[in-house]
Order: C-alpha cells, then structure tokens, then sequence
C-alpha cells in the first residue's frame, strides 16, 4: 500500500471509523510498520484531547477488586524498586531463583559467541571468566555479558532487546554487601560493547553473586544516578570457566 | 489529578507497584468508563472493556513516555481501542445496532462549548473548527461513538461514498494545520 494510503489508514483507525477487516489490517500492521504506527500513536494523542468534553461515570465498586485479582503475579517481585534498591536486589533474587535454569542455556550461547570473536593463539590459555544471561519477565534474553577478570571489563552483546523510542537502556551492578547499584552506563541494543567495571570485583563478591540488571530510563539515563526507571532484563554473574 | 502526579503514579505502576496502579484506576476510571458506555452503550461489556483495558495499561506502562500523550490521553486511547474492537465484533453476529444513532447525535459531547480546554484541546479545536460544520459532526461522531462511515453516512443522510471523503479530506486537513499551524 502507498504511503499517502497508509497515513489515512492510520488516521481513520486512531478516529475509529474502520469496519472489523480494516481494523484487522490496521492492528496488524501496527505490529509490523513502525512508521504505521508512529502515524497512529500521534493521531490518538491529538484526538485524545477530545474526551476532555468526555463527562465522568463512577463505574460498578467491585471493578477494581476484578482488575486487581486479573493483574499478573509475575510482576510482583519487581514491587517498590522506585524508592529502595534493598528492594531491587530482593526482587532480582526472587528473579534469579526463577531463571536459574537459563544459566546454563547461557552458558552455551556465550561459548559459541566468544568461540567466533577470540583469535586462535590466548584460547589456549583461558582467563578466568563470568558470564551473565540477562532475560527480561517473559525469561526471553536480551543481552549476554561477559566478564574478564584480567581485563576488568564488561562486553556486552544484546541479542533481542529493542529499545523504545526517546529513552535509554542503564546498565547497573548490584554487588552483595554494597549499596547502592552502581551504573555502568548505557547500553545500546544494535552493536556489541566493552564497558570498565564501576569498581573492581573480587572472587569472594563473585562467589556470592554479582547481579547484573538494566532499566529503562529517561534518554540519557537515570539523572539522579541511582535506577529510577522499571528493570526490564536481569541475571547473575556466573563463572563460566572452571 | 495533577498530570505530573498521574505519571509518577504510572512509573511506580511500571514497576509493580499495585497500590500506585490502584492510584492511577482511582483517579481514571470515571473517564475511562464513561468513554466505553458512550461507544458500547451497556454497562456490563463496558466495564469487561474497562478491566481488559486496565490490564493493558498495567503492562504498557512501562512503554508510556510523555511524547504520546497526556497520561489519561494515553489511556483512553487504549481503552477506545478495545472498545471499538468489542463494537465490532458484536456489529458482525448481531447487526441489531443502527437504530439510536440519532439520538446519540443530540447527546454527543460538545467540546466546543467546555469552558476549561487543554493547550492540545485548543490547537485542536481551532484547526477543527476551519471545518464546515458538518465535517466537524462527523469526526466528533466517529471520535465520541466509535461509528463506521456507514453509521455515519446513515446518520447525515449522506452517500458513503460522500462521507469517506469528508472525513478523508477532514483528517488530511486537520493535520496539516495542526503541523504547519
């Protein structure tokens, strides 16, 4: 379909005059045309100022009590991190105790990727090293980070993560005994990446697990320095050779 | 609500804080209800759209940023979504509507005349408003009630055809002046 014919498909799904097959092939390409759907989320921001003359009905009192049993478990054990990052490295427990299973499958992944980027001549002599499976609630993986402890240095290679539009990812270590999170910085979802340590990592901190997390922040990152935004992708630091 | 104060609520939401997200239902639901009874006309598939609708904005929410909109924008847009979509489905096995549509048009909201408007609302209104007042019907209706072109050409007494392109020269022409001014 020509462009031209799309911007009016957008805009008439956005006013909500199409049949059941329009809205059908409107909601499909919303999935599949981003400029589609850019078109359509502007249009429902500027319509949506209409329901402003919208008047106000109390709806039925037990709604709520039906929205909040329908509302998902598996969010819970992200509950509170906004205000205390006690909180967050309580949920990411919660989080690793749940994907303990995915470390071994990442395990595998980070062997074949770090197979195909290291040169014949140090892989017989291999540095001790961690890898970390971040997968998101749906235990999908969006990133595989590897650590050196010889080079002190986080390589960060995403596998699925798409970042949405006008806001960063933020890399952040969780180190037991320490608080708060310290940030590494901003990850990319496109290109793979070496990132410093925030501080030196000894084996006894390993030992007890070193938590990887990212979250979803304003662009730019968080401005206060500590997670403000929802942790989208988490995992634990596990030593990978023997 | 303060819109600053709904979008706090709506990040804590985003991070699995119920009590935030009952904040947000609280402060939201009376709109969000009486936009899905305006398009359904029922009150028990009106709130089944409200509590779907809910549960979509619980895991969208980490998704929202303020470039889509005003958060209750955000959120009646989705619920306008989902009730649309229930109208349809019900227009295919039932096709028993089309028969209030005239007094719905005496009921409509009048955005126009609300004396309280949004920076958005006005630039909006002011770009509807170099519509004739027909075409300016004719969205309102679509917007307000969710109808089909067909709905709407039932109820200006208009060809369908007539309709498609009013509204098509209509949108094409609001938003032109809303981006050029």
């Amino acid at each position: 379909m020509a462009r031209r014919n799309l911007d009016i498909l957008a805009a008439e799904y956005a006013l909500g005059t199409l049949d059941a097959s329009g809205r059908a092939e409107a909601e499909g390409l919303l999935t599949s045309d981003h400029a589609f759907a850019t078109r359509v989320r502007e249009w429902e921001r500027r319509l949506s100022a209409l329901s402003e003359a919208e008047s106000e009905i109390a709806p039925p009192d037990d709604t709520w009590a039906r929205i909040e049993a329908a509302l998902p478990q598996a969010r819970a054990y992200l509950a509170g991190i906004v205000a205390q990052l006690d909180e967050m490295r309580r949920s990411l427990a919660v989080w690793r105790f749940a994907t303990v299973g995915a470390v071994a499958a990442a395990c595998a992944l980070a062997l074949v990727w770090i197979a195909g980027i290291e040169s014949p001549f140090n892989r017989s002599v291999p540095a001790e090293r961690y890898v970390a499976m971040l997968q998101n609630k749906a235990g999908e993986t969006g990133f595989v980070i590897t650590m050196d402890m010889k080079d002190k240095q986080f390589a960060i290679k995403p596998v699925s993560a798409k970042t949405p539009p006008s806001q960063s990812y933020e890399l952040w270590c969780i180190i037991p005994g320490k608080q708060p999170a310290m940030t590494v910085g901003l990850v990319g979802t496109e290109a793979y990446a070496m990132m410093d340590l925030p501080a030196p990592l000894s084996r006894e901190e390993l030992e007890k697990g070193v938590e990887l997390a990212i979250s979803l922040e304003p662009e730019g990152g968080s401005p206060s320095g500590k997670s403000m935004g929802p942790i989208m992708f988490a995992g634990l630091l596990v030593k990978q050779t023997p | 609500m303060a819109q600053e104060k709904l979008e706090k609520l709506l990040l804590a939401a985003a991070n699995g804080d119920k009590a935030a997200f009952r904040g947000v239902y609280e402060a939201t639901s009376a709109k969000l209800y009486a936009v899905a009874i305006r398009i359904l006309k029922r009150a028990d598939l009106a709130e089944d759209v409200i509590q779907d609708a809910y549960l979509k904005i619980w895991d969208a929410a980490p998704n929202y940023s303020p470039e889509l909109g005003s958060p209750i924008g955000w959120m009646v847009a989705i619920t306008r979504n989902r009730a649309i979509d229930v109208l349809r489905k019900r227009a295919e096995v039932a096709l028993d509507d089309g028969k209030d549509h005239a007094a719905d048009a005496d009921d409509a909201p009048d955005p126009f005349e609300l004396t309280v408007q949004s920076r958005e609302l006005k630039a909006l209104l002011g770009c509807m408003g170099k519509l004739g007042t027909e075409q300016q019907r004719c969205l309102l209706m679509a917007y307000y009630y969710g109808y089909t072109h067909e709905e709407i050409a039932g109820l200006m007494k208009k060809p369908v055809g007539t309709i498609k392109s009013w509204i098509r020269r209509s949108l094409a022409r609001v938003q032109e002046c809303l981006e050029n001014g």
